[in-house]
Protein backbone atom coordinates (compact mmCIF):
# COMPACT_ATOMS: atom_id res chain seq x y z
CA UNK A 1 0.00 0.00 0.00
CA UNK A 2 1.42 3.42 -0.93
CA UNK A 3 1.69 6.17 1.63
CA UNK A 4 -1.39 8.33 1.23
CA UNK A 5 -1.76 11.79 2.72
CA UNK A 6 -4.87 13.88 3.13
CA UNK A 7 -3.62 17.27 4.37
CA UNK A 8 -6.16 19.68 5.84
CA UNK A 9 -4.37 22.90 4.97
CA UNK A 10 -2.30 24.19 2.10
CA UNK A 11 0.66 24.65 4.44
CA UNK A 12 0.46 21.01 5.50
CA UNK A 13 0.18 19.97 1.84
CA UNK A 14 3.36 21.87 0.96
CA UNK A 15 5.33 20.19 3.72
CA UNK A 16 4.05 16.74 2.69
CA UNK A 17 5.08 17.60 -0.86
CA UNK A 18 8.59 18.70 0.13
CA UNK A 19 9.17 15.99 2.77
CA UNK A 20 7.80 13.03 0.83
CA UNK A 21 7.48 14.19 -2.81
CA UNK A 22 3.87 12.97 -2.73
CA UNK A 23 2.03 13.18 -6.06
CA UNK A 24 -0.92 15.59 -5.85
CA UNK A 25 -4.21 13.81 -6.66
CA UNK A 26 -7.29 15.97 -7.25
CA UNK A 27 -10.16 14.42 -9.24
CA UNK A 28 -8.19 11.35 -10.30
CA UNK A 29 -9.57 11.39 -13.83
CA UNK A 30 -6.08 11.13 -15.32
CA UNK A 31 -4.01 9.43 -12.59
CA UNK A 32 -6.57 6.76 -11.66
CA UNK A 33 -6.88 5.84 -15.34
CA UNK A 34 -3.19 5.97 -16.22
CA UNK A 35 -2.36 3.71 -13.28
CA UNK A 36 -5.49 1.60 -13.55
CA UNK A 37 -4.98 -1.93 -12.26
CA UNK A 38 -6.86 -5.14 -12.87
CA UNK A 39 -10.51 -4.76 -11.97
CA UNK A 40 -11.11 -4.60 -8.20
CA UNK A 41 -7.43 -3.94 -7.40
CA UNK A 42 -6.22 -0.54 -6.12
CA UNK A 43 -4.78 1.85 -8.69
CA UNK A 44 -1.03 1.43 -9.06
CA UNK A 45 0.11 5.04 -8.68
CA UNK A 46 3.78 4.63 -7.73
CA UNK A 47 5.16 6.37 -4.67
CA UNK A 48 3.40 8.50 -2.08
CA UNK A 49 0.14 10.20 -3.04
CA UNK A 50 -1.50 13.28 -1.57
CA UNK A 51 -5.17 14.18 -1.95
CA UNK A 52 -5.59 17.91 -2.74
CA UNK A 53 -9.27 18.12 -3.70
CA UNK A 54 -10.25 18.84 -0.08
CA UNK A 55 -8.03 21.94 0.22
CA UNK A 56 -10.51 24.82 0.49
CA UNK A 57 -7.68 27.32 -0.01
CA UNK A 58 -7.33 26.08 -3.57
CA UNK A 59 -11.05 26.29 -4.41
CA UNK A 60 -11.66 29.85 -5.44
CA UNK A 61 -12.01 32.24 -8.32
CA UNK A 62 -11.04 35.83 -7.61
CA UNK A 63 -9.53 38.93 -9.12
CA UNK A 64 -6.07 39.68 -7.80
CA UNK A 65 -3.29 41.98 -9.08
CA UNK A 66 -4.99 42.51 -12.43
CA UNK A 67 -5.48 38.79 -12.97
CA UNK A 68 -8.43 36.45 -12.75
CA UNK A 69 -7.14 33.62 -10.56
CA UNK A 70 -8.64 30.15 -10.71
CA UNK A 71 -7.72 27.92 -7.75
CA UNK A 72 -6.11 24.59 -8.59
CA UNK A 73 -8.59 22.33 -6.79
CA UNK A 74 -11.79 23.73 -8.30
CA UNK A 75 -13.60 21.12 -10.43
CA UNK A 76 -14.04 22.11 -14.09
CA UNK A 77 -17.83 22.35 -13.81
CA UNK A 78 -17.51 24.97 -11.08
CA UNK A 79 -15.05 26.93 -13.20
CA UNK A 80 -17.39 26.63 -16.16
CA UNK A 81 -20.41 27.89 -14.19
CA UNK A 82 -18.60 31.06 -13.10
CA UNK A 83 -19.71 33.98 -15.26
CA UNK A 84 -16.41 35.81 -14.78
CA UNK A 85 -14.29 33.38 -16.80
CA UNK A 86 -13.52 34.26 -20.44
CA UNK A 87 -15.91 32.77 -23.03
CA UNK A 88 -13.00 31.15 -24.88
CA UNK A 89 -12.14 29.12 -21.79
CA UNK A 90 -15.80 28.31 -21.13
CA UNK A 91 -16.23 27.07 -24.71
CA UNK A 92 -13.27 24.71 -24.31
CA UNK A 93 -14.19 23.43 -20.84
CA UNK A 94 -17.75 22.75 -21.96
CA UNK A 95 -16.44 20.21 -24.46
CA UNK A 96 -14.06 18.41 -22.10
CA UNK A 97 -15.26 14.84 -21.42
CA UNK A 98 -18.79 14.74 -19.95
CA UNK A 99 -20.51 16.31 -16.90
CA UNK A 100 -19.58 13.45 -14.55
CA UNK A 101 -15.85 13.77 -15.26
CA UNK A 102 -16.01 17.57 -15.15
CA UNK A 103 -17.35 17.28 -11.60
CA UNK A 104 -14.02 15.68 -10.65
CA UNK A 105 -11.37 16.99 -13.04
CA UNK A 106 -9.54 20.27 -12.43
CA UNK A 107 -7.89 22.90 -14.60
CA UNK A 108 -4.57 22.36 -12.82
CA UNK A 109 -4.82 18.63 -13.48
CA UNK A 110 -5.50 19.15 -17.16
CA UNK A 111 -2.40 21.35 -17.40
CA UNK A 112 -0.10 19.15 -15.31
CA UNK A 113 -1.18 16.07 -17.30
CA UNK A 114 0.36 17.98 -20.22
CA UNK A 115 -1.38 16.12 -23.00
CA UNK A 116 -0.70 17.54 -26.48
CA UNK A 117 -4.49 17.37 -26.86
CA UNK A 118 -5.36 19.06 -23.55
CA UNK A 119 -8.48 21.11 -24.28
CA UNK A 120 -8.03 23.82 -21.68
CA UNK A 121 -4.59 24.75 -22.95
CA UNK A 122 -5.34 26.48 -26.32
CA UNK A 123 -7.55 29.19 -24.74
CA UNK A 124 -5.11 29.60 -21.83
CA UNK A 125 -2.27 30.11 -24.31
CA UNK A 126 -4.04 32.76 -26.37
CA UNK A 127 -4.94 34.75 -23.27
CA UNK A 128 -1.33 34.72 -22.00
CA UNK A 129 -2.35 32.87 -18.83
CA UNK A 130 0.23 32.10 -16.16
CA UNK A 131 0.57 29.28 -13.67
CA UNK A 132 1.36 30.04 -10.02
CA UNK A 133 3.44 27.38 -8.30
CA UNK A 134 3.93 27.06 -4.57
CA UNK A 135 6.46 25.24 -2.42
CA UNK A 136 7.47 25.50 1.23
CA UNK A 137 10.36 27.64 0.02
CA UNK A 138 8.24 30.19 -1.82
CA UNK A 139 6.29 30.79 -4.99
CA UNK A 140 6.93 31.47 -8.65
CA UNK A 141 4.74 32.25 -11.61
CA UNK A 142 5.40 30.69 -15.00
CA UNK A 143 3.95 31.60 -18.40
CA UNK A 144 1.57 28.96 -19.68
CA UNK A 145 3.72 28.63 -22.81
CA UNK A 146 6.78 27.76 -20.71
CA UNK A 147 5.03 25.51 -18.21
CA UNK A 148 4.44 22.55 -20.50
CA UNK A 149 7.66 21.32 -22.11
CA UNK A 150 6.58 18.10 -23.83
CA UNK A 151 4.02 15.30 -23.77
CA UNK A 152 3.36 14.66 -20.06
CA UNK A 153 6.21 16.99 -19.09
CA UNK A 154 6.04 20.26 -17.19
CA UNK A 155 8.47 22.42 -15.22
CA UNK A 156 6.74 21.55 -11.92
CA UNK A 157 9.42 20.63 -9.39
CA UNK A 158 9.27 17.72 -6.93
CA UNK A 159 8.43 20.03 -4.03
CA UNK A 160 5.94 22.27 -5.84
CA UNK A 161 2.22 22.21 -6.38
CA UNK A 162 0.07 24.26 -8.74
CA UNK A 163 -1.72 26.93 -6.74
CA UNK A 164 -3.75 28.65 -9.45
CA UNK A 165 -4.07 29.52 -13.09
CA UNK A 166 -4.02 33.27 -13.71
CA UNK A 167 -5.59 35.07 -16.63
CA UNK A 168 -4.74 38.72 -17.33
CA UNK A 169 -7.82 40.92 -16.67
CA UNK A 170 -6.71 42.86 -19.73
CA UNK A 171 -7.84 39.98 -21.88
CA UNK A 172 -10.89 39.15 -19.76
CA UNK A 173 -12.13 42.72 -20.20
CA UNK A 174 -11.58 43.01 -23.93
CA UNK A 175 -12.50 39.48 -24.99
CA UNK A 176 -16.16 40.27 -25.67
CA UNK A 177 -15.23 43.04 -28.11
CA UNK A 178 -13.26 40.71 -30.36
CA UNK A 179 -14.01 37.78 -32.64
CA UNK A 180 -13.83 34.39 -30.95
CA UNK A 181 -13.92 30.96 -32.45
CA UNK A 182 -13.32 27.64 -30.74
CA UNK A 183 -13.65 24.30 -32.51
CA UNK A 184 -12.85 20.83 -31.30
CA UNK A 185 -12.80 17.82 -33.60
CA UNK A 186 -13.22 14.44 -31.94
CA UNK A 187 -14.75 11.10 -32.85
CA UNK A 188 -17.88 11.97 -30.92
CA UNK A 189 -19.27 14.93 -29.03
CA UNK A 190 -18.66 13.74 -25.45
CA UNK A 191 -15.74 11.90 -23.85
CA UNK A 192 -13.63 12.05 -27.00
CA UNK A 193 -10.01 13.14 -27.15
CA UNK A 194 -9.35 16.02 -29.50
CA UNK A 195 -8.00 15.09 -32.90
CA UNK A 196 -7.65 18.81 -33.45
CA UNK A 197 -8.68 21.84 -31.47
CA UNK A 198 -8.48 25.45 -32.59
CA UNK A 199 -8.86 28.54 -30.46
CA UNK A 200 -8.90 31.86 -32.29
CA UNK A 201 -9.44 35.38 -31.07
CA UNK A 202 -8.78 38.77 -32.67
CA UNK A 203 -9.71 42.38 -32.30
CA UNK A 204 -11.25 44.09 -35.29
CA UNK A 205 -10.83 47.67 -36.33
CA UNK A 206 -12.41 49.01 -39.50
CA UNK A 207 -12.41 45.62 -41.16
CA UNK A 208 -8.87 44.76 -40.14
CA UNK A 209 -7.95 42.01 -37.70
CA UNK A 210 -5.47 43.13 -35.05
CA UNK A 211 -3.92 41.38 -32.09
CA UNK A 212 -4.62 38.02 -33.71
CA UNK A 213 -4.26 35.07 -31.36
CA UNK A 214 -4.37 31.46 -32.50
CA UNK A 215 -3.54 28.21 -30.74
CA UNK A 216 -3.80 24.63 -31.97
CA UNK A 217 -4.19 21.48 -29.92
CA UNK A 218 -3.27 17.89 -30.84
CA UNK A 219 -0.96 18.90 -33.70
CA UNK A 220 2.48 18.75 -32.04
CA UNK A 221 4.29 17.55 -28.92
CA UNK A 222 2.59 20.31 -26.97
CA UNK A 223 -0.33 22.60 -27.66
CA UNK A 224 1.14 25.40 -29.78
CA UNK A 225 0.43 29.08 -30.13
CA UNK A 226 1.10 30.40 -33.62
CA UNK A 227 2.72 33.75 -33.01
CA UNK A 228 4.52 34.26 -36.32
CA UNK A 229 1.46 33.54 -38.42
CA UNK A 230 -0.46 36.12 -36.41
CA UNK A 231 2.22 38.80 -36.29
CA UNK A 232 0.72 41.18 -38.86
CA UNK A 233 -2.76 42.70 -39.00
CA UNK A 234 -4.91 41.05 -41.66
CA UNK A 235 -7.96 42.25 -43.56
CA UNK A 236 -11.17 40.53 -42.45
CA UNK A 237 -12.84 38.83 -45.40
CA UNK A 238 -16.25 37.41 -44.65
CA UNK A 239 -15.93 34.97 -47.54
CA UNK A 240 -13.00 33.38 -45.75
CA UNK A 241 -15.23 32.43 -42.85
CA UNK A 242 -17.07 29.16 -42.80
CA UNK A 243 -20.70 30.15 -42.74
CA UNK A 244 -21.76 27.18 -40.65
CA UNK A 245 -19.12 27.82 -38.00
CA UNK A 246 -20.64 28.12 -34.53
CA UNK A 247 -19.14 31.44 -33.58
CA UNK A 248 -18.22 33.11 -36.85
CA UNK A 249 -19.66 36.55 -37.38
CA UNK B 1 -1.52 13.09 9.29
CA UNK B 2 -1.05 9.84 7.41
CA UNK B 3 -4.37 8.41 8.48
CA UNK B 4 -5.94 5.81 6.27
CA UNK B 5 -9.26 5.63 8.12
CA UNK B 6 -11.91 7.21 5.94
CA UNK B 7 -15.38 8.15 7.16
CA UNK B 8 -18.12 8.79 4.64
CA UNK B 9 -21.81 8.11 4.13
CA UNK B 10 -23.49 5.84 1.60
CA UNK B 11 -27.24 6.22 0.99
CA UNK B 12 -27.54 8.01 4.32
CA UNK B 13 -25.66 5.41 6.39
CA UNK B 14 -22.30 6.14 8.04
CA UNK B 15 -19.37 4.01 6.86
CA UNK B 16 -15.77 3.70 7.96
CA UNK B 17 -13.21 2.45 5.46
CA UNK B 18 -9.83 1.26 6.60
CA UNK B 19 -8.29 -0.22 3.46
CA UNK B 20 -6.04 0.89 0.62
CA UNK B 21 -6.76 4.59 -0.15
CA UNK B 22 -6.14 3.93 -3.85
CA UNK B 23 -8.96 1.43 -4.13
CA UNK B 24 -11.77 2.70 -6.30
CA UNK B 25 -15.08 3.77 -4.79
CA UNK B 26 -16.73 1.47 -7.35
CA UNK B 27 -15.02 -1.63 -5.94
CA UNK B 28 -15.77 -0.71 -2.33
CA UNK B 29 -19.45 -0.19 -3.17
CA UNK B 30 -19.75 -3.47 -5.03
CA UNK B 31 -17.50 -5.75 -2.98
CA UNK B 32 -17.37 -4.41 0.59
CA UNK B 33 -20.81 -2.82 0.82
CA UNK B 34 -22.59 -5.30 -1.45
CA UNK B 35 -24.20 -2.58 -3.52
CA UNK B 36 -23.87 -3.94 -7.06
CA UNK B 37 -26.00 -1.26 -8.73
CA UNK B 38 -23.02 0.68 -10.05
CA UNK B 39 -21.42 -1.38 -12.82
CA UNK B 40 -17.91 -1.53 -14.22
CA UNK B 41 -18.02 -0.96 -17.96
CA UNK B 42 -14.82 0.63 -19.19
CA UNK B 43 -13.07 1.34 -15.88
CA UNK B 44 -11.74 4.64 -17.20
CA UNK B 45 -14.56 7.13 -16.81
CA UNK B 46 -15.80 6.89 -20.38
CA UNK B 47 -19.02 4.87 -20.19
CA UNK B 48 -20.89 6.08 -17.10
CA UNK B 49 -22.08 2.62 -15.98
CA UNK B 50 -20.51 3.28 -12.57
CA UNK B 51 -22.14 6.70 -12.08
CA UNK B 52 -23.09 7.70 -8.53
CA UNK B 53 -23.76 11.05 -6.87
CA UNK B 54 -20.90 12.32 -4.70
CA UNK B 55 -22.04 15.25 -2.54
CA UNK B 56 -24.92 15.60 -4.97
CA UNK B 57 -22.75 15.72 -8.10
CA UNK B 58 -22.66 13.03 -10.77
CA UNK B 59 -19.26 11.27 -10.86
CA UNK B 60 -17.73 8.11 -12.31
CA UNK B 61 -17.01 5.95 -9.26
CA UNK B 62 -14.36 3.99 -11.19
CA UNK B 63 -11.94 6.94 -11.09
CA UNK B 64 -12.67 8.03 -7.51
CA UNK B 65 -9.96 6.95 -5.06
CA UNK B 66 -11.24 6.03 -1.59
CA UNK B 67 -8.62 8.32 -0.04
CA UNK B 68 -10.32 11.37 -1.57
CA UNK B 69 -13.88 10.90 -0.26
CA UNK B 70 -13.47 11.48 3.50
CA UNK B 71 -16.55 13.27 4.87
CA UNK B 72 -18.43 13.00 1.59
CA UNK B 73 -21.87 11.67 0.86
CA UNK B 74 -22.40 8.93 -1.73
CA UNK B 75 -25.78 8.17 -3.29
CA UNK B 76 -26.12 5.00 -5.38
CA UNK B 77 -29.08 3.69 -7.33
CA UNK B 78 -29.94 1.46 -4.35
CA UNK B 79 -30.44 4.58 -2.22
CA UNK B 80 -32.15 6.57 -4.96
CA UNK B 81 -34.75 3.88 -5.63
CA UNK B 82 -36.15 4.31 -2.11
CA UNK B 83 -36.93 7.99 -2.72
CA UNK B 84 -39.97 9.48 -4.47
CA UNK B 85 -37.68 10.93 -7.13
CA UNK B 86 -36.03 7.56 -7.71
CA UNK B 87 -39.36 5.76 -8.00
CA UNK B 88 -40.58 8.35 -10.47
CA UNK B 89 -37.49 7.97 -12.68
CA UNK B 90 -37.51 4.18 -12.54
CA UNK B 91 -41.22 3.97 -13.47
CA UNK B 92 -40.65 6.40 -16.31
CA UNK B 93 -37.77 4.22 -17.59
CA UNK B 94 -40.03 1.16 -17.55
CA UNK B 95 -42.94 2.93 -19.23
CA UNK B 96 -40.79 4.59 -21.90
CA UNK B 97 -39.10 1.32 -22.84
CA UNK B 98 -35.74 2.76 -21.82
CA UNK B 99 -34.37 -0.52 -20.44
CA UNK B 100 -33.14 -3.31 -22.68
CA UNK B 101 -30.15 -5.28 -21.39
CA UNK B 102 -30.09 -3.08 -18.30
CA UNK B 103 -26.32 -2.77 -17.83
CA UNK B 104 -26.23 0.98 -18.37
CA UNK B 105 -29.51 1.61 -16.53
CA UNK B 106 -28.27 2.30 -12.97
CA UNK B 107 -25.79 4.85 -14.33
CA UNK B 108 -28.41 6.37 -16.64
CA UNK B 109 -30.86 6.65 -13.73
CA UNK B 110 -28.24 8.45 -11.61
CA UNK B 111 -27.46 10.80 -14.51
CA UNK B 112 -31.20 11.43 -14.92
CA UNK B 113 -31.49 12.33 -11.24
CA UNK B 114 -28.54 14.72 -11.62
CA UNK B 115 -30.18 16.37 -14.65
CA UNK B 116 -33.54 16.80 -12.89
CA UNK B 117 -31.96 18.14 -9.69
CA UNK B 118 -30.26 20.84 -11.70
CA UNK B 119 -33.22 21.55 -13.95
CA UNK B 120 -36.63 20.01 -13.12
CA UNK B 121 -37.94 20.84 -16.59
CA UNK B 122 -35.03 20.13 -18.93
CA UNK B 123 -35.37 20.49 -22.70
CA UNK B 124 -34.14 17.74 -25.00
CA UNK B 125 -30.74 19.36 -25.53
CA UNK B 126 -30.17 19.61 -21.76
CA UNK B 127 -31.17 15.97 -21.30
CA UNK B 128 -28.87 14.74 -24.07
CA UNK B 129 -25.99 16.80 -22.69
CA UNK B 130 -26.65 15.48 -19.20
CA UNK B 131 -26.60 11.89 -20.47
CA UNK B 132 -23.62 12.42 -22.76
CA UNK B 133 -21.19 10.61 -20.44
CA UNK B 134 -23.35 7.49 -20.29
CA UNK B 135 -23.15 4.91 -23.06
CA UNK B 136 -26.00 2.58 -24.03
CA UNK B 137 -25.46 0.00 -26.75
CA UNK B 138 -29.08 -1.21 -26.94
CA UNK B 139 -31.67 1.54 -27.02
CA UNK B 140 -30.20 4.14 -29.35
CA UNK B 141 -30.87 6.64 -26.52
CA UNK B 142 -34.22 8.00 -27.74
CA UNK B 143 -36.26 5.99 -25.23
CA UNK B 144 -33.92 7.08 -22.42
CA UNK B 145 -34.36 10.72 -23.38
CA UNK B 146 -38.14 10.10 -23.47
CA UNK B 147 -37.95 8.55 -19.99
CA UNK B 148 -36.29 11.65 -18.54
CA UNK B 149 -38.95 13.86 -20.17
CA UNK B 150 -41.67 11.59 -18.79
CA UNK B 151 -40.17 11.67 -15.29
CA UNK B 152 -39.97 15.44 -15.49
CA UNK B 153 -43.67 15.70 -16.47
CA UNK B 154 -44.93 13.17 -13.93
CA UNK B 155 -42.71 14.34 -11.12
CA UNK B 156 -43.64 18.02 -11.09
CA UNK B 157 -42.69 19.47 -7.71
CA UNK B 158 -40.43 16.55 -6.78
CA UNK B 159 -37.18 18.25 -7.79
Amino acid sequence: MVNFYCPETLEEALSVRSDHGAVPLAGGTDLMVRFENWSSLPAGIPGPVMSVGQLEELKYIREEDGQLCIGAALPLNQVLEDQRIPRSLAAALDEIAAPSLRNLATLAGNIQNASPAADSVPPLLIMDARVRLLSSAGSRTVDMGDFITGPGKTVLKEDEIIESVRIPMDFVNKEAAGILSYRKVGTRKANALSKLSVCFWAETEKGVLKDIRLALGAVAATVVRLKEACARPAPLRRSACRRDGPSCR
Amino acid sequence: MKDNKIEFTVNGGKKVYDGDPLRRLLDVLREDLELPGAKEGCGEGECGACSVLLDGKLVNSCVVAMGTIGGKDVLTVEGLKETEQGKCIIEAYADAGAVQCGFCTPGMVMASEAILRENPEPDEQTIRKGLSGNLCRCTGYDQIVDAVKLASERGKGLW
